[in-house]
């Protein structure tokens, strides 16, 4: 040690930096919230470059690629499913981090910078989230990423070129993929550390800011950082990051079906953390638009990004600036609001059966080739105590899992099936029909 | 006299001549990246070539409903970047005299798949619930502009399937 130590002298620095200052008494649980992101960053971070040495990232086997993974690979969903879950945590702490630092007036002078520099993580937290999504391909990767990059190109005057560029041809499409994957593993990860070291270095010049008086010197020191502070910290990251396995353990990332454009029973639907600019665009109509895919984030950004310049007042305790904490609550009031409309709002379109994931290689065409047929929309289904699927005009339409043909009677039976109500399928190939009567037999079960 | 301050008598005569001088061969540092980063950029973020428009086969006019919609699915082969894909996607066909209204599934609100209510027959757009009536014209919702129509080429022989300008 004493060896290692004379030649690197990391210790010293460290004592002269971090672990031997004195953070001022105001400092507490809540003060801990920015290291607990940074842990789960980490394990994002892990889990990610893990998931590299299995994934495909070209569009003809990426879903391939996640489906061995989730099958065929020893805790391959577990993987994956804490990268999952990393991101939506992940999402949680940064906002509270922010959110602490807003109420404490932590972005004031001498912190503008540091204030900055978290703004910049958030959004490449949020960027990391958004570009990750598409890289399973399956159906909800697909919708999700075209109407986000839709959106992207609802912004004045470049909005168009920038679709493009980020769908990398004319509208989405395989060469999508590639595009969101350099930035997921390269762009967004250089932007991410070029952030982190100066967000972290501002942190260590300007000290933790107090959080009752004015100024920094005012404040009444306290404890060392080390081990005290610490700590807080190593509990609450262990938290987090065990909120991480929990989740990922009990629910799980879920995988639907393989992108297909041509769906017409698809519902697309972001994971939470989007809900409430989804339902944000709701509420603009026609050519109104723009107000809620552009005007409105780009406004809150820039609002943010100015609030240690236009804030000028110099009180950081909460009762002393009424104004500020105002505007604080109601953003965080809208977003929650909006949040839960989106989830609680039904959509217009009826819900699909689940994919039946892991099931045999027929089982799953199956699948996709009733949900290509449209059957859900005339026929309902009930798996598990769940009803799928609308009745359509013929109320009479019986529900799939009482089908009592035997799987070969019933790919006869779709060739041709002779009725006014019910479609022939005779462009599917026998084996297609196989695949079907195999499904709904299996719904039976 | 100037009131520069009073340790500048100390410095060197030629401080801004020394001052330009670093601040050039700074640039010159700079060189080596910005050279290969304004490539990058440029070779990604250069507008890629329009594709020229492709024509395909849909179904004879008799097939094809005028009181509804028929549901088609159009196949084709396209480039993206460098794949070549199969690309297929949902048009809705509808009859009016002799011509065929072909309407893009495409809601021209954020691009989902709008889907046919055939009881209200009118078409309804899961993501935001946006409506389009029957030649696509917003009823409701969002959508900033009515469904893409794509160009339809009837035939002159009845039998012949009717042709899709995608
Ligand atoms: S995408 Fe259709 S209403 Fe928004």
């Amino acid at each position: 040690m004493g060896w290692l130590e004379s030649r690197l002298g990391l210790g010293e620095i460290l004592r002269k930096t971090a672990t031997g200052k004195i953070t001022p008494r105001s400092t507490g649980w809540l003060h801990t919230l920015g290291y607990a992101a940074l842990s789960v960053l980490l394990l994002q971070g892990i889990s990610g470059v893990a998931l590299a040495f299995f994934y495909v990232p070209a569009a003809d086997h990426a879903y391939d690629s996640i489906r061995f993974l989730e099958r065929d690979v020893a805790q391959g969903k577990l993987l994956r499913a804490l990268h999952h879950w990393g991101a939506s945590v992940m999402v949680v702490l940064v906002a509270l981090h922010a959110l602490r630092v807003f109420f404490q007036g932590g972005y004031k002078a001498p912190r503008e910078l540091t204030w900055l520099a978290g703004l910049g993580l958030l959004g490449v937290t949020l960027g990391f989230a958004f570009t990750g999504y598409l890289l399973p391909w399956d159906q909800k990767a697909y919708f999700a990423t075209k109407v986000g990059v839709n959106i992207a190109g609802q912004t004045p005057a470049i909005g168009e070129h920038l679709q493009g560029v980020l769908y990398g041809g004319a509208g989405i499409g395989p060469q999508t993929l590639n595009r969101f994957f350099a930035l997921h593993v390269l762009v967004l990860p250089a932007a991410l550390i070029g952030l982190l070291v100066l967000h972290l270095y501002l942190i260590q010049r300007h000290g933790i800011a107090p959080t009752r008086t004015r100024t920094d010197d005012a404040g009444e020191p306290g404890k060392p950082y080390h081990p005290y502070h610490t700590l807080k910290e190593a509990l609450v990251a262990i938290l987090a990051v065990g909120l991480v396995f929990f989740l990922a353990w009990r629910v799980g990332a879920g995988l639907e079906a393989e992108a297909d454009p041509a769906d017409l029973d698809y519902d697309p639907r972001p994971d939470w953390y989007f809900y409430a600019p989804f339902q944000l665009l709701k509420l603009f109509k026609g050519e109104n638009e723009v107000i809620g895919a552009f005007w409105i984030p780009a406004g809150l950004g820039a609002l943010l990004a100015l609030l240690p310049f236009l804030d000028r007042n110099k009180e950081r305790v909460a009762r002393k600036r009424p104004i500020a904490v105002a505007c604080g609550i109601l953003f965080a009031l809208a977003t929650i609001g909006l949040t839960v409309v989106g989830m609680t709002d039904r959509p217009t379109h009826f819900a699909t059966p689940p994919h039946p994931l892991g099931a045999t290689k027929q089982l799953r065409e199956g699948y996709d080739l009733v949900r290509r047929g449209r059957c859900f929309s005339c026929h309902q289904v009930v798996i598990d105590g769940v009803t799928y699927g609308q009745l359509g005009e013929h109320d009479e339409a019986p529900p799939l899992q009482e089908t009592e043909y035997e799987p070969e009677d019933l790919a006869d039976f779709l060739e041709d099936t002779g009725m006014d109500n019910m479609p022939s399928f005779p462009l599917f190939s026998a084996a297609q029909r196989l695949a079907i009567g195999r499904y709904l037999q299996a719904l039976r079960r | 006299m100037t009131t520069e301050p009073s340790d500048s008598r100390d410095l060197p005569t030629n401080t801004t001549r020394r001052s330009w001088l670093e601040m050039f061969v700074a640039m010159l540092l700079a060189i080596p990246v910005l050279g290969p980063a304004l490539l990058a950029a440029w070779v990604v973020i250069r507008p890629g070539k329009r594709a020229d428009p492709i024509e395909v086969m849909a179904l004879p006019l008799a097939e094809i409903p005028s009181d509804g919609v028929r549901t088609f699915r159009v196949q084709y082969r396209r480039q993206h970047g460098a794949f070549v894909e199969d690309v297929e996607r949902v048009v809705y066909l509808r009859r009016k005299g002799n011509n065929v209204i072909a309407l893009s599934a495409e809601c021209t609100h954020l691009g989902c798949n709008v889907h046919f209510d055939a009881a209200n027959k009118k078409f309804a757009c899961p993501c935001h619930k946006g409506t389009f009536d029957l030649d696509g014209a917003v009823l409701g919702g969002p959508p900033p502009a009515q469904l893409r129509r794509l160009k339809a080429i009837v035939p002159t022989d009845a039998a012949a399937p009717v042709r899709l300008e995608i």
